[in-house]
């Protein structure tokens, strides 16, 4: 899962320049561009961070939202992919302060029927399997839940997403060794928490 | 270093960020000591395990839905301007501000273009100011009529004798024209009327006619012909008085010639135009200076005007307002307006 995504993102740099251009001059097709190229990573950021399905798509939508009224903001001092999951990461801290019991009540992802919609196995996994697979996917995503805010973003973004520290540095606005910091407290409890969940990792 | 000194610098070793010397230390304790080779294992397990969280799919709607509240958006904004600039209580203000604007800027217009106004309604009406200011009813006298300044009362005062009588003549006709006073609309065709007779306007003023007695006969003797030629035709016309009234005051009808002249100083140049205007003999040269421009009007021999253009000319710029066309001999009004130059 985890990718090297600075070398091809450089490139992305460029094309999205160019779009956000035409978004300035009042293209919302140009707009509709940006939602294509950058849902997918979006929506999994939102999934990861909260744990919850219909909540991402809601994360989503108005944190696209944000950036469609901020773009004339937008200096491009950092890469636009940046400056977006930046706003992602704020719109989920809100909304997850926001709907706090709410997502209390939704995330016992220890439940496997909890997460269905993740897209978790295909069809030519054997019913046992994709049972067992979504089980586990299912408690990993309960522990990331359990996890510190911080922690939870840090773990996020590295090694789910792998963006680099430098890129997750821009995004969050933290200096990169607190970010390291923060993330081998993540992995630890991660550790400790799949423990408890699986018994024997 | 113990086990739990170990296991908290673990993931930062298996990162790879720890100083050399350090993850050294730390490797070989992992070597030798089981637990935290468990713990190191159990990190690099679980962490595959969150790396292996499979990507999921946005929903194919999610886009869409981006795109609608885009949209939306953008019209709430198109309201909004639509708002600010439409709505009764934005239009209100706007018609108001429409409405003060194209006042000032007529006011501008008018005040750009008096100068020519005023001098436009002077010139024709100077000369019928005898008749009109004195005999006409004041219900007539409703019709913007300038009043003569206190300089020309003082002038009529001094009449002759000669004069005086017909000016009690006048009175005498004035009071019938004012037992019967002409409705304003008569009282206009009777204007035109006199206008439209050429023979009117070589006529010369009342306080003319006394000092140049000669040329007044001799001017005034066509008006008086028209005047016999007006009572027979209108003989019995209730008009006919007032006619009269206005034909006898009509000497003040006098050909007269105006020129602007454009000068850089039009102060200085003043007493200029009056030393050329004295040097061909102009007589009743009078000045005034008033909002940077100076008028000054003489009576001269019409012979003499194109030598005193002539001079005009080399002092600025001269350009011809108002002329009379052939005009008899004898004494004209001449009008210089001295303007600076644009």
């Amino acid at each position: 899962m985890s990718k090297t995504i600075e070398d091809p993102k450089k490139a992305v740099r460029d094309e999205d320049y160019e779009i956000i251009l035409s978004c300035r001059r009042g293209d919302d097709e140009a707009f509709g561009v940006l939602v294509e190229r950058h849902q997918k990573k979006m929506f999994n950021i939102a999934l990861r961070m909260t744990g919850d399905y219909d909540e991402a798509c809601e994360i989503v939508q108005e944190a696209f939202l944000a950036a469609y009224r901020a773009i004339r903001k937008f200096r491009g001092e950092a890469k636009f992919s940046t400056w977006l999951y930046g706003i992602l990461v704020n719109v989920s801290k809100t909304r997850m302060k926001q709907t706090a019991r709410h997502r209390q009540k939704t995330v016992s992802m220890d439940d496997p029927a909890d997460g269905p919609g993740e897209g978790l196995a295909g069809p030519e996994a054997s019913a046992l399997e994709t049972l067992e697979k979504q089980e586990i996917q299912a408690k990993v995503q309960h522990c990331i839940n359990t996890l510190d805010e911080e922690h939870r973003e840090a773990l996020v973004l590295r090694d789910i997403q792998g963006f680099s520290y430098n890129e997750i540095a821009g995004i969050l606005s933290v200096p990169e060794g607190t970010i390291k910091s923060r993330l081998f407290r993540a992995r630890e409890a991660m550790k400790n928490c799949l423990k408890k969940q699986l018994g024997e990792l | 270093m113990d086990c739990k000194h170990i296991e908290e610098k673990i993931p930062a070793y298996l990162e790879g960020v720890l100083p050399p010397d350090e993850g050294k230390r730390v490797e070989a304790h992992v070597a030798a000591c089981p637990s935290c080779r468990v713990a190191l294992e159990h990190l690099v397990k679980a962490g595959k395990l969150v790396r292996e969280l499979e990507e999921a799919e946005p929903p194919p709607w999610l886009k869409q839905r981006v795109m609608a509240r885009v949209r939306e958006e953008r019209e709430r904004r198109q309201g909004f301007i639509r708002r600010f600039f439409y709505p009764l209580h934005i239009k209100v203000p706007v018609t108001a501000l429409a409405t003060v604007l194209v006042a000032v800027f007529a006011v501008y217009v008018f005040k750009a273009v008096e100068p020519e106004t005023t001098y436009l309604r002077q010139a024709p009406s100077e000369p019928a100011r005898v008749a009109t200011e004195k005999d006409i009813p004041k219900s007539l006298a409703a019709v913007p009529l300038k009043v003569a300044d206190p300089e020309e009362r003082k002038e009529r005062k001094a009449v002759t004798v000669s004069d005086r009588k017909r000016e009690s003549e006048k009175k005498e006709v004035s009071s019938e024209a004012r037992a019967v006073p002409l409705k304003p609309a008569e009282k206009d065709v009777a204007e035109r009327k006199m206008a439209s007779r050429p023979e009117a306007a070589p006529a010369v003023s009342a306080d003319a006619a006394i000092k140049e007695a000669p040329v007044a006969k001799r001017v005034l003797s066509p008006a008086k012909g028209e005047r016999a030629a007006l009572g027979a035709a209108a003989k019995d016309d209730v008009r006919a008085p007032a006619m009269a009234a206005k034909i006898k005051a009509a000497p003040a009808v006098r050909p007269g010639y105006a020129f602007s002249l454009y000068a850089t100083d039009p102060a200085a140049v003043m007493s200029d135009v009056e030393k050329i205007l004295v040097e061909s003999g102009a007589r009743k040269v009078r000045r005034e200076f008033q909002d940077g421009k100076g008028i000054v009007t003489a009576e001269i021999e019409t012979e003499k005007e194109k030598e005193v253009i002539e001079k005009l000319k080399s002092l600025g710029e001269v350009r011809e307002k108002d002329k009379v066309q052939e005009p008899p001999a004898g004494p004209i009004t001449l009008k210089i307006e001295i303007l600076s130059s644009p």
